[in-house]
């Protein structure tokens, strides 16, 4: 089995029977293994959602199988869990989203607009003053710690593919320094993801047509690459082979259609 | 010298007076002590100290360890002042108030934190320290102590020694039902009010003395400890409010 945690860089938005399901990562990789995905990941989730899922999951006594493969994303540090129904809420941009787009959505799952207007005020006084990063930090090495003996019968290490930049760097970091048997890649993946976007990039952008924000050349690549990830170097690299400029930004959210078909 | 090291909040934290349970254990088992602890931390500031230490190498595979578990609900709010868990309950006269966000933004701040989901996610934290655990200790010859202040996070820890191998040694009880229970007359609802104590680490000196030698039996045998022993109806609740002198008297 394939297990996938984190955020929308790993969740699988599409049916397994579909075409562009099939030219997913993950689907790739179940074709290689010959085995099934089962992906916990969810969009716009924080990393508490992230280490829940697994902690409900592999918490107490249930170990995976020697063969099982384990892939978990690490989120932006700066996404809170706020509702525990709604996961995806988890900074106000995504709380403007959701008042702008599909408020009745959440609505319906209970949540009013004395919520969504607390939220906003509880982020922005979070952001202002009571984040930084040694806590955010500390939060993210306790988790990776944590893994070691949760995954120790594995024939191949975790794989743990932070999405951001800081969050990268503290995996990086304590993985090298105490030698964890802990996969890690060279570059994060929203680097990789910017880089397939040709002129400059929208920075309030809410939706995007790309899966897992990859086009499905980048998502062959980063399949072989989880596939060939050396274990004796706890590396996989991800600085080369990666495909450029695959994608107009003005396209990324207005020619949907052109997308879905770049993808069948 | 084999090293003591002590990591929580106030009931580990650090106290001039030379009765206070972790010196005792110290002096019994002839070891330097390193306290680490701070009164009103938030579990996040401990298990920073704890991976600083780790990944500093500064903690040894000889050495002796005690960890207290504060409650979940409080977080580390302030990067320079981990005691600052609850911006409400500050003097406005408190040294720290030109360190702080504007009172407003602290009181809001207060108000809407207890509202949302995030405070029982700090239960995963408290899952994946305990399995942390387990990978630093993994080759120590004396098993880690850990002391856990409120009954909820007792049940977690129990849960997880329940059903893992572990590598360290739980409390079976919670500590803060024993610090009450040495205050004559003293209500559990009254205890969650209660403020000013002036107890060292929220127990007097008999207590002290008592558990130093809990925990270095612990430390001998391996096996999980109870607070049982230790005395009850001992000080009223005026008395808590004064500061006891060197030798614990008041």
């Amino acid at each position: 089995m394939i297990y996938l945690f984190g955020d929308s860089f790993a969740q699988c938005t599409y049916k397994e029977d579909t075409l562009l399901y099939q030219k997913t990562y993950p689907a790739i990789l179940a074709n290689h293994y010959k085995t099934k995905v089962k992906s916990y990941a969810k969009g716009g989730v924080a990393n508490s959602f992230i280490f829940k899922s697994f902690n409900d999951l592999f918490g107490e006594i249930k170990k995976f199988n020697d063969d099982d493969i384990v892939i978990i994303n690490i989120t932006a540090s700066s996404r809170i869990w706020f509702w525990e129904n709604s996961p995806e809420l988890t900074d106000t941009k995504k709380v403007q989203a959701a008042w702008k787009k599909e408020h009745l959505k959440f609505f319906d799952r209970g949540l009013n607009v004395r919520e969504l207007h607390n939220f906003y005020k509880f982020y922005q006084l979070f952001m202002s003053f009571f984040y930084f990063e040694e806590r955010e930090r500390t939060i993210i090495e306790n988790f990776i710690l944590s893994l070691i003996k949760r995954t120790d019968n594995l024939n191949k290490p975790p794989i743990i593919i932070p999405c951001f930049d800081d969050e990268w760097k503290w995996t990086k970091k304590i993985v090298k320094k105490k030698k964890l048997p802990i996969i890690v890649p060279n570059l994060h993946l929203d680097d990789i993801s910017r880089n397939e976007i040709k002129g400059t990039i929208p920075t309030t952008h809410n939706w995007e047509c790309r899966i897992n924000h990859l086009m499905p050349e980048n998502h062959i690549i980063l399949a072989d690459k989880i596939i060939n990830a050396d274990k004796n170097t706890n590396n996989i690299n991800f600085k080369s082979d990666f495909k450029k400029d695959l994608i107009e930004s003005k396209d990324l959210e207005t020619l949907r259609d052109k997308i879905r078909d770049a993808y069948e | 010298m084999k090293n003591l090291f002590i990591f929580g909040d106030s009931y580990q934290a650090d106290h001039k007076e030379p009765y206070i349970y972790t010196k005792q254990i110290a002096n019994q088992l002839s070891l330097t002590l390193n306290n680490f602890a701070v009164a009103g931390s938030s579990l996040e500031w401990t298990i920073n100290q704890l991976l600083q230490c780790f990944k500093g190498n500064k903690i040894n595979d000889d050495d002796f360890v005690i960890i207290g578990v504060s409650g979940t609900s409080r977080r580390w709010l302030l990067r320079h002042y981990p005691n600052t868990n609850h911006l409400d309950q500050l003097d406005p006269s408190d040294f720290m108030k030109p360190f702080l966000p504007p009172t407003n933004a602290c009181k809001k701040f207060e108000k809407l934190r207890y509202l949302p989901y995030c405070e029982s996610i700090n239960n995963e934290t408290l899952k994946n320290f305990l399995f942390t655990l387990d990978y630093i200790f993994k080759e120590f010859r004396t098993k880690p102590l850990l002391m856990t202040s409120d009954d909820r996070e007792l049940k977690i820890v129990i849960d997880h020694v329940k059903q893992n191998e572990v590598n360290f040694v739980s409390a079976q009880e919670s500590l803060n039902p024993f610090a009450r229970r040495e205050i004559i007359d003293m209500t559990e609802e009254n205890y969650k009010h209660f403020r000013n104590d002036l107890r060292r680490n929220h127990f007097v000196w008999q207590n002290h003395n008592i558990l130093a030698d809990i925990l270095v039996q612990s430390f001998k045998t391996g096996q999980s400890f109870s607070y049982r022993k230790m005395k009850t109806n001992i000080i009223t609740e005026a008395e808590t409010h004064l500061s006891p002198d060197k030798n614990g008297k008041i």
